[in-house]
């Protein structure tokens, strides 16, 4: 498959000091990439660099083979769609005055379809009936879906998504999940997506990247960096809250890393076989209730990596 | 150069809907009411004084205005634009005629207020100054400004608008005066200070081309 974004050993310095270190990465057609990491780790020039905005200091980022900054790259751009930190909308302007600007810069001249473009984006945001207003009035959350509408107007093949859910409520934040969603398998739209909630990336995204003050620590898709990064832990749960000592000593003498379980009658085995530590603690006379395996996310392997836990 | 006319309705739209403006028209409205006022009639010369009133009319509203060119940074729309197939010169030259529009429409009406009230006689030389000159050098002016915003990172930098004005101010007074000295006709100073102003336009248009992005997003 050729791949829609390729960066590769990209670095940039701001007065003398590394930003981005070398970092290497490619994002299909198709595919939703989520670029995590802390705030500084370089997600946002990473993005501007690819979009034409700022110069790498060397290596490559391009999109569909080209680079943005180039001068002749206006017909690339019509294929970009952006939303940045900043809504990128006039405080003066309405809802549907600002859509209609971007609508004809990005070359959709003819009227009717223009008109139908808007009114099919801003009802899938839940704007049409705040159209009249100006953006100036509108809350937050509001500004920010109209964001979203206005980085979708030229119907990009390649979208950036910088934080898209900051300032959103619960509603707002599903609506742009579902909607990332459809257009990356719906409609094949190669996404780049950054935000700082973990759970979210973890459902929007197939493959991710993470940077630490400019490195790309961690690549891949997400469920081998789970597996890759998180520790397997076994909850043993026990028919007696009084066993619970004499379990934690047993496994302890084999050598089992063991924590006693926030909730009652259960203790937490890390890095152990399952089958293996059942037999070993009812060798010993220990009721177990039940053994289960906890499940991994995203956000374990994160702070695994950023911080070192 | 279609998409420079986006930009100047934008503007436009903008104008109209700015307080800064109004207030611009205001003062010059109340400056030649109270300068019509207090000034006895035949105390100036009239069709001299129009040489002078059109294009600094023109350049105050448009000194006013001229914090267009970098409102969008402040705003955080600059970076979305820049990654539109927008050109820095489609930008620059929409925002520049966007802000001539309104700024030449403040210089007609201050002409047409002081020449019905103080009845100037429009001839042809002064015809032509009016339409052909006054938009010209308020348009090198506006220009200039907004270049020169632009390669000093999108700042206004408010001692730049008086540098301009009265750099170029000084060559258009020196082509009159040197008209006035020589008996050369009116019409080649005029066609010299439209020329100079054009020439300080595509200056600024040459300009563009060497100013980065990366320039103008810096914090």
């Amino acid at each position: 498959m050729k791949h829609v974004i390729e960066v590769e050993g990209l670095i940039k310095e701001f007065n003398s000091v590394r930003v981005l270190d070398g970092i290497t990465f490619y994002v299909d057609e198709g595919e939703v990439f989520g670029l995590l990491g802390p705030n500084g780790a370089g997600k946002t020039t990473t993005i501007k660099i690819l979009l034409g905005l700022l110069k790498p200091t060397s290596g490559k980022a391009l999109v569909f083979g080209k680079s943005l900054a180039n001068d002749g790259s206006k017909d690339l751009r019509r294929r970009v769609g952006v939303l940045l930190e900043g809504d990128g909308l006039f405080p003066k302007l309405t809802a549907y005055e600002n859509l209609d600007f971007y609508a004809r810069i990005y070359g959709l001249s003819n009227r009717r379809e223009r008109e139908l473009r808007i009114k099919e984006l801003l009802e899938l945001v839940d704007l049409y009936e705040v159209r009249d207003l100006k953006v100036a009035y509108l809350s937050r959350g509001m500004r920010r879906r109209l964001a979203l509408a206005r980085a979708l107007i030229n119907n990009p093949k390649v979208l950036f998504l910088d934080e898209p859910t900051v300032g959103l409520d619960p509603e707002s934040r599903v609506m742009v999940r579902d909607l990332v969603i459809k257009l990356s398998k719906k409609w094949g739209v190669t996404i780049l997506y950054t935000s700082h909630d973990l759970r979210e990336v973890e459902e929007v995204c197939l493959k991710v990247g993470i940077l630490v003050r400019g490195r790309l620590i961690a690549y891949g898709y997400v469920s081998e960096l789970i597996s890759r990064f998180s520790k397997s832990v076994i909850e043993v749960r026990l028919s007696r809250e009084c066993e619970l000592l004499k379990a934690y000593n047993a496994l302890k003498l084999r050598g089992y890393i063991v924590e006693i379980s926030s909730s009652n009658r259960s203790i937490l085995v890390i890095d152990g076989d399952a089958p293996e530590v059942l037999r070993e603690l009812v060798s010993d006379g220990v009721n177990v209730e039940e053994v289960r395996r906890l499940g991994s996310s995203l956000e374990d392997v994160y702070f695994k990596i950023v911080k070192g836990d | 150069m279609r998409r420079s006319l986006i930009i100047v309705k934008k503007e436009l739209v903008e104008t109209l809907r700015d307080r800064a403006t109004v207030s611009s028209y205001l003062f010059v409205g109340a400056f030649l009411m109270l300068f019509n006022s207090t000034t006895f009639k035949g105390v100036i010369n009239v069709e001299a004084f129009t040489v002078y009133l059109a294009p600094v009319v023109g350049v105050a509203v448009g000194f006013n205005l001229a914090n267009r060119f970098v409102r969008e940074k402040g705003e955080g729309v600059l970076e979305t634009l820049l990654c539109s197939p927008l050109t820095l010169t489609e930008l620059w030259l929409g925002k520049v005629v966007g802000l001539l529009i309104p700024s030449y429409i403040a210089s007609l009406i201050s002409v047409m207020v002081i020449g019905i009230a103080r009845g100037l006689t429009l001839d042809a030389p002064l015809l032509i100054y009016i339409t052909l000159v006054t938009p010209a050098f308020i348009a090198s002016v506006i220009g200039l400004l907004g270049c020169l915003y632009w390669i000093l990172g999108m700042r206004e930098v408010r001692i730049l608008n008086y540098v301009v004005f009265f750099t170029l101010s000084a060559v258009m007074f020196i082509v009159l005066r040197f008209v006035n000295a020589m008996s050369v006709s009116i019409e080649l100073g005029y066609l010299v200070i439209t020329a100079t102003s054009l020439a300080m336009l595509s200056l600024a248009t040459c300009l563009m081309r060497y100013i980065s992005k990366e320039r103008l997003i810096k914090p």
